[in-house]
């Protein structure tokens, strides 16, 4: 249903702790352009917690979201008028936040008469490359953030299949709460970077886990407690120790993360016609860390394949790629009513079993 | 002008639009499910009304207190709204709507309560005419009692059982309950097409910080705390 011409779409983003607004226009030939693309971070407001507090992201996000948007159409130079569709997270993350977003945008939509597009928060990252690269299907895609970690088979719009996934924690967690352990602030990933680029990465022994398991799964969880174990076991702590700590960290996870990425990509190889170059596409917060995205970089040279990672404020949260997400949903015919509803858990893979996430609201990932 | 006012504050869901000489409402009890629902109850109630949203000049919220996602649905809905067809959104308190819909007049100030949970009622005492004696606050029963409960000519709001049942047992006087169970959309709509835009932003009213409590490090772990 590519008849429908150019089509330009607001996004709106509110899952976690980023405000977001961004406008971006799909063109007939699948191409890719964004008008505006504005942030609000809100990481002072919860760094006193070492980590995002839902109530306090969500009166943040209600306060600021309806100021984003005119930003972001002003940015664009477009009224409401000129967008065709609105299209904002539905979910999965944290549901005050996402009411907030998702509401506006039903406003708008209903005000300005026009179609509404609820976008899986995970979609959006899962398409970013598409619109930063044009990277056909089907690609593998690394999701790694604060709030996920997970390996995605990606074949077409809607179209996932969940390859692997971490069984406790995410990557992005790991990172904070090693970091909240040290003292080195919030939010951790670029801190630990920081203070292992200092550190001997041999210093502490630290456990690899899940390395070798023959299913591309993750797990942090022990790995989290390895180092407050060392840590503890080191205490007090120098200046050289937290750094030798957030070496031998960093140095763990870009281990796992090769490993447990290295199987993922060469069984998707298999899959593929001879000549025909695995895409490894990289997402989340801790797609910018340096030491993993060099590992993942001479894992798809080894493989002859490409590493693809978005420019950094498009793999952190943004509207842009809600957007852009809402735009490619938008020309397979698809747009949602009034009554769509806000989604706490939502898997990409709605068919794959659940290896984190029981109860009243279902999988986690 | 018409005035298109929401309320998601609660147990409960209302939509009403007042101005020109009409005045017309819906509104349904339930628990969860807000969001869901909001959109299409606007859309029955502009339809019946034969209006359309772009003769909308003036959009009114209810700020709360109340629950504190509810309250958020309304306020995000409200200015989407508001921005959208760029016409004025004003916060009204959900105390103020109490001393707005109860069932009978009274001579004397009203005080609203609601109840807050956890030991605690949400409360602010309004003259006859609607203007503003003690500000909202919350505190516990006791306490209401001791600042506002002798000026009360009558207690009204989902409160208003808990202050009653206090002032009983503390031996204090027992001000008159007004029975009303649930607020009145059209005040909210009449409320919001008189207020100052400049004034009643539309800002929800919590009165309460989020629970959240920041978490010490652990002791002695550091020689001193590192600046990367």
């Amino acid at each position: 249903m590519d008849d429908l011409g150019d089509i330009v779409v607001l996004g709106l983003e509110s899952s976690c702790d980023e405000t977001a607004a961004a406008v971006v226009r799909r063109r007939t030939d699948g191409s890719g352009e964004i008008l505006s693309n504005v942030v609000f971070s809100q990481i002072e407001e919860h760094a006193a917690f070492g980590g995002v507090v839902p109530e306090i992201a969500a009166r943040a996000h209600v306060e600021v979201m309806d100021g984003l948007v005119e930003a972001a159409l002003a940015e664009a130079k477009l009224s409401l008028a000129d967008v065709d569709a609105i299209a904002a997270t539905a979910g999965p993350g944290l549901i005050g936040g996402v009411l907030v977003g998702l509401t506006t945008a039903k406003a708008l939509a209903y005000a300005a008469k026009k179609p509404l597009v609820a976008v899986n928060h995970l979609e959006g990252h899962a398409l970013t490359a598409r619109l930063t690269h044009g990277v056909d299907f089907p690609y593998l895609l690394l999701l790694v953030s604060g709030g996920h970690s997970q390996i995605l088979r990606v074949d077409g719009v809607g179209q996932y299949t969940r390859v692997g996934t971490t069984i406790d924690d995410a990557l992005g967690e790991a990172f904070d709460k090693t970091a909240k352990l040290l003292q080195l602030g919030y939010p951790g990933g670029p801190a630990v970077e920081k203070m292992a680029a200092e550190g001997d990465s041999r210093r502490v022994a630290l456990p690899r886990p899940l390395i070798g398991r023959d299913e591309p799964n993750f797990s942090f969880s022990g790995l989290k407690t390895a180092v407050r174990h060392e840590a503890e076991a080191l205490a007090p702590l120098s200046r050289q120790d937290v750094a030798d700590i957030c070496a031998s960290f960093q140095a763990a996870v870009s281990d796992v993360v090769a490993d447990r990425v290295g199987l993922a990509v060469r069984r998707f190889a298999e899959t593929l016609a001879d000549g025909h170059p695995p895409v490894l596409v990289v997402a989340g917060g801790v797609a910018a860390n340096k030491a993993i995205r060099s590992r993942l970089d001479a894992l798809m040279s080894g493989l002859n394949g490409r590493l693809v990672v978005p420019p950094g404020n498009l793999c952190t949260d943004n509207g842009a790629m809600i957007a852009w997400a809402g735009a490619e949903r938008l020309v397979t015919g698809h747009a949602d009513g009034f009554d769509v509803a806000a989604r706490p858990r939502w898997p990409l893979d709605d068919v794959a079993a659940p290896l984190v996430g029981h109860g009243r609201l279902g999988a986690k990932v | 002008m018409l005035t298109l006012a929401l309320d998601t504050a609660n147990d409960r869901i209302a939509v009403a639009l007042a101005g020109e000489g009409r005045e017309t409402m819906r509104a349904e009890a339930i628990s969860r499910g807000h969001a869901e629902r909001l959109f299409p109850l606007i859309d029955e109630l502009l339809a019946s009304a034969g209006v359309e949203i772009e003769s909308i000049g003036r959009i009114a919220v209810n700020v709360g207190p109340g629950s504190f996602t509810g309250i958020r649905i309304a306020v995000a809905a409200a200015r989407g709204l508001g921005l959208a067809l760029g016409v004025p959104v004003v916060g009204i308190d959900a105390l103020r709507l109490i001393a707005a819909s109860l069932d009978e007049p009274v001579d004397g100030p009203v005080l609203a309560a609601v109840d807050a949970r956890r030991g605690e009622v949400y409360a602010a005492l309004y003259g006859p005419k609607g203007d503003l004696l003690e500000s909202p606050f919350a505190a516990d029963a006791e306490a209401i009692l001791a600042r506002v409960g002798d000026r009360a000519a009558v207690v009204a709001g989902s409160g208003a059982a808990i202050l009653a049942h206090q002032a009983a047992i503390s031996g204090r006087r027992v001000p008159p309950v007004d029975a009303m169970t649930a607020t009145d959309p059209l005040a909210l709509a009449r409320l919001g097409s008189l207020a100052d835009p400049a004034v009643a932003a539309p800002r929800p009213l919590y009165l309460r910080a989020p629970d959240a409590k920041p978490q010490p490090p652990v002791p002695g772990l550091l020689a001193r705390a590192p600046t990367p």
